[in-house]
């Protein structure tokens, strides 16, 4: 193989390589990466999610972690090192606007469920859209490096059968 | 001349250097593996700080992986400078060799004092863990320096020499090459980073991107060391000189664009993430794969010409056996489960062996000191390989039953028969690869470290 040859060759992968980099900035600008975002101070974001907790909570708890049953609309999950608060119970086929924002650094979303890969920044909520199709017990898991007990922290998301409405 | 006189005496003196520095890493992680299991037994646990195992781990993990490819880069370093030097008449720059020498050692006490002596607070970030203490930091510095200048030095006397290298060189070259790449992440990460982030995400991010590259150099050793292998296996090379060239000249312009990473996305972005993760799929995966597709297709093409039961061989094909399926499990990853490290497991036992094999086979001889039974050889590359496919194995089935990583005791969660049975053949696995790397930190550190009368001291 000659050296032109080479050349060509390493210079298509470079061109490969780098093209890349543009194609992504293009796909993160589309929206296709970032879910709606707004800001809030991380104090105003847990009382939120805590007055959730109180007006829905179902008495259960999951490993020290309250359960609710809120109504369709919008939720709120906690993320803090190293867990996520509080435990949501959803109903199959009800419409959902699902706020998480950290209070204390910054953290990884991985949940599959709501096809969510984000991190998960102080002072700033995401809003992932969810309609749960399937029942079940879904794992909302850290997926930014954040201390030692990082690789469990996990949430959860059960889905249940929806109750039967009741007309006013 | 033989290559071994060929390399001359101050070259022979910094490869050996190197190869002990190398083999200490290994030594040293192996006896901190035994700070992993300890917690794990009842009674012990209650005698050891709360952060033991995670200084253990960090340490470990620092020594196998960091400290081992980094010194291995740097005798193959020594070894293409001095084929270079040697055939070309170039100066040999004693004193930049000397200094990296040096460097080398210091960074080895400074990595391992706030070990030793309880200081700092661990951090289990990607890539490079730290103990968050300056010693420590200060050890990686050194390290880092120890290796460029040997990498300086050996484009210095490649371009000197006004030839188009060799192969063999020229992947070495790339090696450097892509290294400097990665400080020069590690160095942006660290100019662009906040310096009130807490801790964790601050190490997190500052070795995400080099640390990403750093698995590129890892890589292009492995390729080195199986072209080196054929030729000694086989006879031949896999493939052909320009064709070898090419793939490692194209692995270097694919990690390339890593800089670009930086001027593109926030360093705490999550396209700067992402960006460096899709870098690894995409860019990581076709010339190590096409690599390993030749060497299995030579083997398989003179399978009947091949001496089976020579060590060297069984080590080069277990070590692309590794590589093999860890590139495969890759592509099957959880998210912070136990299938993450099944991966790299397999993938740095594959690069492992391939650098085992190289000792027994290259560094060794070349060195005088090639002293060792074929049959006790056979024995340690064997253990650690089929040790290391066992492990990976039970890694994967306990990560996809649940197993978080990175933990041990009650938090690993063994709530399942299926997580237990797991877990127990991944213990197993370890433990013959354990029994393996003993061997080759035994065989291989008497050889080197023993007084040998000769011109190398």
């Amino acid at each position: 193989m000659n050296r032109t040859v080479l050349f060509a060759l390493f210079l298509l992968a470079a061109v490969i390589a780098y093209a890349h980099m543009p194609a992504w900035q293009w796909m993160a600008e589309g929206g296709a990466l970032h879910p709606e975002t707004y800001a809030i101070d991380p104090t105003a974001f847990a009382e939120k999610a805590e007055a959730m907790i109180a007006a829905y909570a179902t008495g259960r708890e999951d490993n020290g972690v309250p359960v609710v049953h809120p109504p369709e609309g919008d939720v709120y999950v906690v993320a803090h090192q190293f867990g996520f608060r509080p435990v949501l119970e959803l109903e199959a086929g009800k419409s959902y606007r699902l706020h998480v924002s950290s209070v204390d650094i910054l953290h990884g979303l991985n949940f599959p469920l709501a096809d969510a890969d984000t991190l998960i920044v102080p002072g700033q909520a995401q809003v992932l859209p969810l309609t749960p199709a399937q029942l079940g017990r879904f794992a909302l898991q850290c997926s930014e490096n954040c201390g030692l007990d990082h690789n469990r922290m996990k949430g959860w998301v059960e889905v249940v059968e929806p109750s039967e409405q009741v007309n006013p | 001349m033989t290559e071994s006189a060929a390399l001359g005496p101050t070259f022979k003196n910094e490869l050996l250097t190197w190869a002990r520095l190398a083999v200490a890493a290994l030594g040293v992680a192996g006896l901190l593996a035994f700070g992993l299991a300890l917690p794990r037994f009842p009674g012990i646990k209650d005698f050891l700080s709360p952060d033991f195992f995670y200084r253990s781990l960090i340490t470990h993990v620092v020594f196998s992986v960091v400290v081992w490819y980094l010194a291995a880069l740097g005798a193959l370093t020594v070894y293409a400078s001095g084929r270079v030097s040697a055939r070309h008449g170039v100066s040999t720059f004693p004193a930049l060799g000397a200094a990296s020498k040096w460097l080398g050692v210091a960074s080895f006490a400074f990595i391992l004092i706030p070990y030793l002596t309880g200081l700092g607070q661990p951090l289990i970030n990607n890539y490079v863990p730290t103990l968050t203490h300056p010693l420590f930091h200060t050890g990686l510095v050194l390290l880092a320096l120890a290796v460029a200048l040997l990498v300086l030095r050996l484009g210095v006397i490649l371009f000197r020499s006004r030839v188009s290298p060799q192969g063999i060189d020229f992947a070495i070259a790339a090696s450097g090459v892509i290294y400097l790449i990665a400080l020069g992440c590690f160095g942006i990460a660290w100019a662009q980073l906040p310096a009130d982030l807490h801790e964790a995400t601050f190490n997190e991010r500052l070795f995400w991107g080099g640390g990403h590259v750093l698995q590129f150099v890892y890589a292009l050793i492995a390729m080195t060391a199986w072209n080196l292998l054929a030729e000694r296996v086989a006879g031949q090379s896999q493939v052909s000189e320009p064709f070898f060239r090419l793939c490692a000249g194209v692995l270097t312009v694919l990690a390339l664009p890593s800089l670009g990473i930086y001027a593109a996305f926030d360093v705490l972005s999550y396209e700067n993430r992402e960006a460096f993760t899709q870098l690894l799929w995409y860019g990581l995966s076709l010339p190590p794969a096409v690599m390993l597709l030749a060497s299995m297709a030579q083997l398989i093409r003179l399978k009947s010409t091949i001496a089976w039961t020579d060590p060297l061989t069984l080590g080069y094909a277990l070590s692309l056996a590794l590589f093999a399926v860890g590139g495969v499990l890759g592509y099957f990853l959880g998210v912070s489960d136990t299938r993450t490290p099944s991966h790299y497991h397999a993938v740095i036992g594959g690069v492992n062996l391939a650098l085992m094999t190289l000792y027994f086979s290259l560094i060794l001889p070349l060195l005088g000191r090639a002293g060792f039974k074929p049959k006790v050889v056979r024995w340690m590359l064997g253990t650690y390989g089929v040790g290391q496919l066992i492990q990976i194995i039970g890694l994967y089935w306990a990560g996809a039953a649940g197993v978080p990583r990175k933990t041990a005791g009650a938090a690993q969660g063994l709530d399942s028969a299926a997580k237990k049975i797991a877990m127990g053949i991944q213990g197993g696995g370890a433990g013959i690869a354990i029994i393996g790397g003993i061997i080759f930190v035994w065989v291989v550190g008497l050889l080197l470290f023993r007084a040998k009368r000769g011109t190398d001291e």
